[in-house]
């Protein structure tokens, strides 16, 4: 379990993260998207006791993560973005010591069992110096593991593996998600799409969307949502469009023009065309509202665009 | 404090990895090892053209190899505690055991250990030293006995360097310390059957101060290496702060007069050591100012790794 509340931290005079507010429950897995620099890696450092917080608080695993450090960090199974390794250890050796460091009972077991979970016991005794990038990431998910944490934090879990071990270890993540809390950070929406019940969209520090995986493909299929621009008397369109059968949720936009909805099949657009001409506008534009992730990323962060916080879908 | 010693052994089996570790052990009994050959070779020199009979007349003592090991020391300890906190720094290990549930005490606790158990290695392996000198005092007297604890000492030697080198290295701990002791027992023994032989109580004094120098000058190495992200800047800080400590403080007390003497006299590292323990005499003093020193390098560690910890 993770509850954040406020969470703000700043660096100096840059604040990296600014008034974060999110919770994720047991058996839930919780996406973290955003671009380079957008505070994911602050936001999951401070929840792993690494850094303090400027302001606000943070509850993970049922503990303070200020005043509780200890008690989280042992509740907390955590993958950093750079790979912490020791090259001159053996995978074995290594997880062996995390294990240690945990006062796990019969921590070499405990390490093979480990490196079973990521698929590594054949290279239980190599030197980590000698794995590949995509055995190291895995080495490093088998040490944030090994505890069976309550709350599991990975920082881009997925980097530089190939593809087939990218599904193996979305599966073992998959898994965890069922029983215990997972809080990841991703820039591929597609796996976010994958893995995630739900998944959080940072920028600049704040949160600009919090939604299903399912809601964020529907905004990103395109096609049917259509944004449409004409010249001529505004207030009344919307009444003119909602009277075409099959348009949904038409909706006003900042910037003059107007969207409207459709079921994918029923393509009402050549009836919005006709009907809106003959209702004496000038069309100017009518195009599909399809949104890739850079987009989402894009549109969420215009200064000028309020913030969607869509819990489920069909909630606006 | 389990934490600590998982830290500390892992730190210990890291020293057997490392060029540096092995390049510190070399240099150190290297020179220890040709200074012990020049004076010892100079003693019999002396003992042939002075006609003397009477070996211990003349003979080198354990004082050299003492004086020398401080000095090495003071040279090379900083090459054994530079990156012991500035590397898990720079590879990003750091986050790794600030997000495991162990006190940054524990952690500066264990790098400074594992570190102190290198160390003392490399002293242990010194220990022949006093032996080949309570051979060369005592002709004729329990000999086998002397010989035996030779043997008891290169066998530990062997059977650490093979257990650390090749397979199981935690194995090879536990049987160095388990025949050191076996070792130092024998050289107890040796005192009470040779009585003409070298002093072992000044020697147990020496070898008590020397641990307490290693202790200091790590747990200072270890504090420095906290403040620093880069190896070498904590190298040549390191160094400095040995130099002052153990020389520089020394010749300032001789150009200083009365209390300010007195202060810095006491502050002075090396003449604790130098005028204390290497002539037999343990005094209260010396032990505080030394245990002293090795919590304020233990306490500058712990304040710096927790000081990532402030808002």
């Amino acid at each position: 379990m993770i509850r954040v509340e406020n969470l703000t931290k700043d660096y100096g005079s840059r604040r990296a993260i600014s008034g974060l507010n999110f919770e994720a429950e047991q058996g839930e897995v919780v996406g973290f998207l955003g671009p380079n620099g957008a505070g994911k890696t602050t936001t999951i450092r401070i929840l792993t006791g690494y850094m303090p917080p400027t302001d606000g608080t943070a509850i993970v695993a049922g503990y303070d993560v200020v005043n509780e450090s200890l008690e989280v960090r042992r509740r907390v199974g955590y993958l950093p973005e750079t790979v912490p390794l020791y090259t001159d250890m053996t995978a074995v050796d290594y997880l062996q010591f995390m294990a240690d460091l945990r006062h796990i009972p019969h921590s070499k077991d405990r390490a093979y069992e480990a490196l079973k979970t990521v698929g590594l016991e054949n290279r239980a005794e190599s030197y980590i110096g000698s794995l590949s990038k995509g055995m190291r990431q895995r080495v490093g998910l088998a040490q944030a593991l090994i505890h069976q944490p309550e709350v599991l934090i990975l920082d881009e879990p997925t980097i530089g593996l190939d593809p087939a071990q990218v599904v193996e270890v979305r599966n073992v993540i998959k898994d965890i998600g069922k029983q215990r809390t997972v809080l990841l950070s991703t820039h591929i929406l597609s796996e976010a799409q994958q893995i995630c019940d739900r998944v959080l969209i940072i920028n600049k520090g704040k949160i600009v969307a919090e939604d299903t995986p399912e809601n964020l493909q529907s905004r990103l299929t395109g096609s049917e949502r259509v944004s449409l621009l004409v010249r001529g008397e505004m207030d009344e369109l919307p009444k003119v469009l909602n009277k075409i059968k099959g348009v949904q949720r038409v909706e006003s936009m900042p910037n003059g023009s107007v969207e409207f909805q459709f079921a994918p099949g029923q393509d009402v657009r050549p009836e919005v065309a006709k009907t809106v001409i003959e209702a004496g506008y000038d069309l100017l534009e009518m195009r599909p509202v399809g949104m890739s992730l850079e987009e989402i990323f894009l549109e969420l962060t215009r200064e000028d665009r309020p913030v969607r916080r869509n819990k489920s879908r069909g909630e606006p | 404090m389990r934490n600590a010693w998982v830290i500390a052994r892992r730190e210990y089996n890291h020293y057997f990895s490392t060029t540096v570790s092995y390049s510190v052990a070399l240099t150190i009994l290297f020179v220890l090892g040709a200074i012990f050959f020049l004076v010892l070779n100079q003693a019999i020199q002396n003992a042939f053209n002075g006609g003397s009979t009477a070996g211990a007349a003349v003979a080198p003592d354990i004082k050299v190899i003492a004086v020398w090991f401080t000095i090495m020391s003071v040279l090379t300890v900083p090459a054994l505690t530079m990156r012991l906190i500035s590397d898990e720094n720079r590879m990003g290990t750091l986050e790794l055991l600030l997000t495991a549930p162990l006190q940054d005490w524990e952690l500066i606790v264990g790098k400074w250990l594992g570190a102190l158990l290198f160390l003392l290695t490399i002293l242990a392996v010194t220990l022949v030293y006093p032996i080949i000198l309570n051979i060369y005092e005592t002709p004729g007297t329990n000999l086998q006995w002397q010989v035996l604890s030779l043997i008891i000492l290169s066998i530990a030697l062997i059977a650490m360097f093979w257990n650390l080198v090749i397979g199981e290295r935690l194995r090879g701990l536990f049987i160095l310390f388990g025949i050191w002791i076996v070792a130092i027992i024998a050289a107890i023994l040796l005192y009470k059957f040779t009585v003409p032989g070298i002093d072992w109580g000044l020697t147990l004094s020496i070898y008590i101060g020397l641990f307490l120098v290693c202790a200091a000058f790590l747990a200072i190495g270890v504090g420095m290496s906290s403040l620093f992200s880069n190896q070498i800047a904590a190298f040549i800080v390191t160094i400095l702060a040995f130099v002052f400590l153990w020389w520089i403080l020394g010749f300032i007390t001789e150009f200083t007069q009365g209390i300010a003497s007195g202060i810095f006299g006491y502050l002075d590292m090396g003449s604790h050591f130098n005028n204390d323990f290497i002539a037999g005499t343990i005094d209260l003093p010396d032990l505080i100012y030394y245990l002293s020193l090795t919590a304020l390098g233990l306490f500058i560690g712990t304040t710096a790794v927790e000081s990532r910890r402030w808002s």
